[in-house]
């Protein structure tokens, strides 16, 4: 197989060396038109995120220097700086590694579902600046749908890992589809804006800032379409919103259980979540305790983020057997491409002698093409039957090599030219099928 | 009667194979056996469909050409039962899930266990099976019932999620709940569909017994606690629907008001002699 990936990721490599050799959505479709020029390459894909580069390619052998060179070109380093992080897979190996990262085995949080839709939109440029061809374009179609396939079929993808992912999915167990819920967002640090983040994306409605500076409070709503509020009313807000996420520097507890009891009557009980991600906490612990408040605080979304990685992490065997399963099953679609020629050379052989055969007998069927024509073509498709499908079960198991050598040296396929069968006829003498009927 | 057996051995069979599935899919990682549970409740209730329709028309041609099963307290549950697989299968088809399955397939079972004996048939039932009335109050009780149970069914999900976060249980143990509020929205829905349901088979059984016995009311406790199921009910859905109160209180309110509907349904049975005697 002549497929290579030369790359770096998140285990290999520190992210200062990741950062200089990562790719821009703009730079990405120039170095995809700029690879063109890569000596033996003849199809390439090139995938980039903050975790991980990786360069495809199917080429002639050593192909692999060229792209290690075009990267160190590309970003303007010495090919030295960022080699000893590289790694190179050559052959199935490479199918194998790019199913692995389909399905979120390879990456820093197993099973994250983002790394599918990063390959499907480098797969998508890379298709539509003509740098796929038949065989990258296959393998990167089969890394989708296995990627597809673990997701669906096991819980590799299960269970959010990420503080502000945990915030959202146990928000959504809560209120079901986040559409009209209103969000709170009390402080605002790294992680609140995170957590906003996932919220808005997840179709949260009215979404409050309250923060002590409110200039800070002013830049995040504009960023995401919130609106600001003053510290101080806060409390007034609380009554109309639905998840509240609080993440200030306050050294006590801001949110206290009797303000909380009064307010859940006066809501009648419209359940309430509250995500306190704030050291110390901002809600005191007792809330918990008061019907339809859900309280979960930094320690609680770590624990689920741990109890989610676990149960993703018993899933990995599943998810290898099958990314295997995927890997034998492009194997052997390999192995019978490199059947494709011969069998167009076998079938044009068929067709020559045929031809041959017709033209000398065609007076006798006059009136008669089509049904002449159509006996034609079910005796080619009788005689080519039983060889492809041997060609077909010897791709299975990895002898087809053996059978394109028979076939070669049988039929003399690979010295063969056009209207050689005639020629032959000619040259031999042999009997005419015309004459041997009037004979 | 060997018919009746094996017909409804085929139900409880398709139902307990329904109910392996959903354990299966609940607990195992492969998300395939879901399709195939329904497609046994399908089955199930196929077959269960067969075997009421043979016992109403073919089977006991006792006093009149039509009969539906529901003389005996067997008949009875198993014709509620069918309601049961009926309001789930065909009016809740969106809202399937396999915890909702998981849940349900044991209790059709359950249901269904009381057909298998024989009880002593109510003859003064019998004559009335041709009133139109008497059908509808049937009909309209039965599926007015299974309404009430799943939002019973849907009321201890809704706990049992809500204790789960509560506790911050470990995400995988509810991960196949529907939300909070999907729930609630569904356990309220499912009532106000017994209200309309239940409140038919009292005009219905007004008019019935007015055609009949020259009364609005039978002076039987079922008659009775049916009015006063009904009434909670419909204070539930008041409270709920117009006062908007919410949450997990109101949820442990529709499930006592559901002991009221399994007093009226089961529990008057035993204790009354009458034409509801034996009747869901």
């Amino acid at each position: 197989m002549d497929l290579v990936c030369i790359g770096l990721n998140h285990k290999s490599c520190p992210v200062e060396v990741r950062e200089k050799i990562a790719f821009s959505e703009s730079a990405l479709s120039r170095a995809l038109s700029e690879m063109r020029q890569i000596e033996g390459l003849r199809e390439w894909f090139v995938l980039s995120t903050c975790n991980r580069v990786e360069l495809y390619g199917r080429g002639f052998s050593g192909v692999e220097e060229n792209l290690i060179q075009f990267l160190a070109d590309f970003h303007g380093l010495e090919g030295c700086q960022y080699r000893t992080y590289l790694y190179c897979h050559r052959g199935r190996e490479v199918a194998h590694h790019l199913f692995r990262v389909a399905s979120g085995l390879d990456s820093l949080v197993i099973g994250e579902n983002e790394i599918y839709g990063q390959i499907r939109n480098a797969f998508r440029l890379a298709n539509e600046l003509g740098s796929l061809d038949s065989i990258l374009y296959q393998l990167v179609e089969r890394a989708l749908r296995i990627g597809k396939k673990v997701r669906s079929e096991t819980k590799i993808g299960e269970g959010a890992v990420s503080v502000s992912s945990i915030a959202v999915e146990l928000a959504e167990k809560i209120f079901g589809k986040l559409t009209g819920e209103r969000v709170l967002i009390l402080g605002t640090g790294k992680m609140s804006e995170l957590t906003m983040k996932h919220l808005v994306k997840a179709g949260a409605g009215e979404i409050i800032v309250a923060s002590r500076t409110y200039e800070r409070a002013l830049e995040l709503s504009q960023k995401y379409g919130a609106k600001p509020i003053g510290f101080d009313s806060w409390l007034r807000a609380l009554r109309t919103s639905d998840i509240v996420i609080s993440s200030t520097s306050a050294p006590h507890s801001i949110v206290k259980f009797d303000d909380v009891k009064s307010m859940m009557a006066e809501r009648r009980h419209k359940p309430l979540f509250f995500i306190d991600i704030a050291v110390p906490r901002d809600v005191e612990s007792r809330v918990a305790e008061i019907d339809d408040v859900y309280l979960y605080n930094i320690d609680d979304l770590k624990t689920v983020s741990e109890a989610n990685l676990r149960m993703r992490k018993k899933e990995i065997a599943k998810c290898e057997g099958m990314i295997l399963e995927e890997l034998e099953s492009f194997d052997q679609w390999y192995e019978f491409l490199e059947a494709g020629p011969v069998i167009q050379k076998l079938t044009t052989y068929f067709d020559e002698i045929v031809a041959a055969e017709v033209q000398k007998a065609v007076s006798k069927f006059k009136g008669k093409e089509e049904d002449l024509q159509r006996l034609i073509q079910k005796i080619k498709a009788a005689l080519l039957h039983t060889p492809v499908e041997k060609l077909k079960e010897s791709a299975k198991v990895g002898a087809i090599e053996r059978y394109l050598e028979t076939l070669h040296s049988l039929f003399k396929l690979e010295q063969r030219k056009p209207n050689e069968y005639e020629k032959e006829q000619k040259r031999e003498n042999v009997p005419s099928l015309r004459r041997s009927e009037s004979d | 009667m060997e018919l009746t057996i094996f017909l409804l051995s085929m139900v409880v069979s398709a139902y307990l194979l329904a109910f392996i599935l959903f354990i299966i899919e609940f607990v195992n990682t492969e998300r395939k056996h879901f399709r195939w549970a329904n497609r046994f409740v399908e089955l199930g209730f196929l077959v269960h469909t067969l075997l009421i329709f043979a016992q109403t028309v073919v089977i006991r041609n006792v006093s009149s050409d039509f009969h539906l099963p529901v003389t005996t307290l067997g008949e009875a549950s198993g014709f509620f039962a069918w309601s049961l697989a009926f309001i789930y299968l065909i009016l809740l088809r969106q809202r399937k899930s396999e915890i909702f399955g998981l849940v349900l397939a044991p209790i059709l079972v359950l249901f269904l266990i009381p057909s298998f004996f024989r009880f002593e048939i109510n003859p003064a039932l019998l004559k009335h099976h041709h009133n139109g009335y008497f059908l509808i109050h049937i009909l309209s009780a039965f599926f007015g019932y299974a309404c009430f149970a799943l939002s019973f069914i849907a009321g201890v999900l809704y706990l049992n999620l809500d204790r789960a976060l509560k506790r911050k249980a470990s995400f995988s143990s509810y991960h196949r709940f529907p939300s909070l509020e999907g729930l609630e929205r569904f356990i309220f829905k499912t009532i106000l569909w017994g209200i309309v349901l239940l409140g038919f088979a009292i005009i219905s059984g007004a008019l019935w017994t007015q055609n009949a016995f020259g009364t609005l009311i039978l002076r039987e406790p079922k008659s009775f606690a049916s009015l006063l199921t009904w009434s909670v009910y419909l204070v539930l859905v008041y409270f709920h629907e117009i006062r908007e109160r919410k949450g997990r209180r109101m949820v442990q309110m529709s499930l006592g008001a559901f002991v009221l509907v399994l007093f009226t349904f089961l529990g008057t049975s035993f204790f009354q002699k009458g034409l509801h005697a034996g009747v869901g």
